[in-house]
């Protein structure tokens, strides 16, 4: 069997075709989401949030609504609980965090197993993500997920971008720096809901954080780590997709595996900060060094 | 005129700043001493409504919140993230923002201003540079070309000269200068005592209060120094006649 055909064959299948249309837009809007997170250090935030869905797409199943906006409440209700805990006592932010996520997940892992008993839901599929199992409704809400959370980051980008570098150089400048910040935790929390199915809330921050932190090793401007995160989320998703497939592995931490292959990829090779770059540009370096003391030494 | 009644600030229990009121002329380069813990960056936080505070704040009679497109502020070096991914350009560009407006991206007139700005304070040629591969110096001069892009008619800076060589220092000061004779005005915060000082007008004595404020040469004395500084301040005459203050 040729390679054509390793990637083609799969794709007679329906849910393998819709598996891998899914799979490239959580790659996208991961990425990109991530980025956010990475440069305005709230990678933690991230990880509570997307634990802290579990209790809404439960509640939501038991009132027979959109599980996803369900999720979506409640990953929104879990930010502000965390904005509210540390603001209003000494308690400090990353301790907010871990008491509001542990506690959502715990309540989140009863309502489940609760439910799971009487109708075929599966807590594992929201753990770990089941993307071989992505019905075509699953899809139409990844789709216009998706399509908000690109058309918003493109609509008011450089408002994100001076507001996430300097925020109060933003507020300074009568940028609405509270909706900013919503608009941010909402997209984030939107992304996790669209991500559930492919990758599991366990381990969605691990597809935003990945590919990010790769691209952020290579890039220096956001617009351009944005893109390459992007095309690193996308690939890592198709690749580990496929791999799910042959090896007959969970598809979450399949993509993720690839995933933390580029990053390590990027943090060994990078030109500007690669640690065996540095390595090996050190034996050049030395003899540039001692070439400079040569200059000094001759012009005395 | 820049307009500052009642100004307070609270820390938890703690008052940072009590009860502060001043009329700053334009055309005037503010220079804001006092002790660390005096209050000094509180105080430009609270002006421009960054920290919550009690007082009011007025320029040219009317609330300056709803103005803020007029007002530039450059943060201490140490609030920047330097690691950011974003170029020298970029930087300077953010100073457009306001201006370009939502939903609308930069024009041709937006770049060219950004690229005036970055000449104006000689680095043009380090529009492509990631922020983080900048020397001190160089970072606050991109900090100063993105108060320019943003045509700013009160302009705030935070301890501008900290970890800046002196080329830089040098180059701030003119830029600071012909922005005061363009009918600018200008408040900066600045604990050093040396030399610096003379290039003020007027001087903003602060320690959790105003001490005193008023043109250099009635404000910057030994007794105003010593009600801020308490006995931990000696001033003397240098060999070259420069006055040197040491706390």
């Amino acid at each position: 069997m040729n390679l054509v055909q390793l990637l083609v064959d799969p794709l007679q299948y329906g849910f393998m075709q819709r598996a891998l249309i899914s799979a490239l837009l959580v790659g996208t809007i991961c990425a990109i989401t991530g980025s956010y997170l990475i440069v305005r250090r709230l990678s933690m935030l991230g990880d509570a949030v997307s634990r802290a869905v579990m209790p809404g797409l439960a509640i939501a199943f038991l009132l027979g609504a959109n599980i996803f906006f369900g999720a979506f409440i409640a990953g929104v209700v879990a930010t502000g609980l965390i904005g509210a805990i540390h603001t209003n006592s000494k308690i400090k932010e990353d301790t907010a965090m871990g008491i509001v996520f542990s506690s959502f997940f715990s309540f989140g892992i009863i309502l489940i197993t609760k439910i799971q008993k009487d109708n075929k839901i599966d807590l594992n599929h929201f753990l770990f993500g089941n993307i071989l199992g992505v019905s075509e409704s699953d899809l139409i809400t990844t789709l216009v997920i998706s399509v908000i959370v690109i058309a918003t980051i493109c609509l008011i980008y450089k408002e994100l971008l001076f507001h996430s570098f300097d925020p109060l150089g933003a507020k300074s400048v009568g940028l609405p720096v509270q909706a900013l910040n919503l608009i941010v935790m909402s997209l984030i929390a939107a992304t996790i809901v669209a991500s559930m199915q492919s990758v599991g809330v366990i381990l969605v921050i691990a597809l935003m954080l990945g590919p990010g932190s790769t691209a952020f090793l290579l890039t220096k401007k956001l617009k351009t780590m944005m893109l390459l995160s992007v095309a690193v989320g996308a690939v890592s998703s198709t690749v580990g997709l496929y791999l799910s497939y042959y090896l007959d592995i969970s598809s979450g931490p399949a993509v993720v595996m690839v995933s933390t292959v580029f990053f390590i990829l990027s943090f060994l090779f990078s030109p500007r900060q690669g640690l065996l770059t540095h390595f090996l540009h050190n034996g050049q370096d030395e003899a540039s060094v001692s070439g400079s003391l040569a200059e000094e030494v001759y012009k005395q | 005129m820049l307009s500052v009644e009642n100004l307070s600030v609270r820390y938890r229990q703690n008052l940072a700043l009590e009860q502060s009121s001043l009329k700053v002329q334009p055309q005037r380069i503010v220079g804001i001493i006092g002790p660390n813990g005096a209050g000094k960056s509180t105080f430009i936080k609270a002006v421009l409504d960054l920290i919550s505070h009690t007082g009011t704040v007025t320029y040219n009679d009317r609330p300056l919140k709803g103005q803020m497109k007029r007002v530039a502020y450059v943060p201490q070096r140490t609030a920047v993230d330097w690691d950011y991914p974003a170029t020298v350009e970029d930087v300077v560009m953010m100073g457009r923002c306001i201006h370009i407006g939502w939903l609308r991206w930069a024009s041709a007139q937006d770049r060219a201003i950004v690229r005036e700005s970055l000449a104006r304070v000689g680095m043009e040629s380090f529009a492509e540079r990631q922020i983080g591969e900048l020397s001190g110096g160089q970072q606050q001069r991109v900090f100063i070309a993105r108060a320019l892009a943003q045509k700013a008619d009160l302009l705030f800076f935070d301890e501008p000269f900290v970890g800046v060589d002196q080329t830089s220092e040098a180059i701030i000061f003119q830029i600071f200068e012909e922005l005061r004779n363009e009918n600018k005005t200008l408040m900066v915060v600045n604990h050093d005592l040396g030399e610096a000082v003379s290039h003020y007008d007027d001087i903003l004595l602060l320690k959790n209060r105003i001490i005193a404020f008023g043109p250099r040469e009635t404000v910057f004395n030994d007794q105003n120094l010593a009600l801020a500084y308490g006995g931990k301040l000696s001033r003397f005459v240098d060999s070259d006649g420069s006055t040197v203050v040491l706390s």
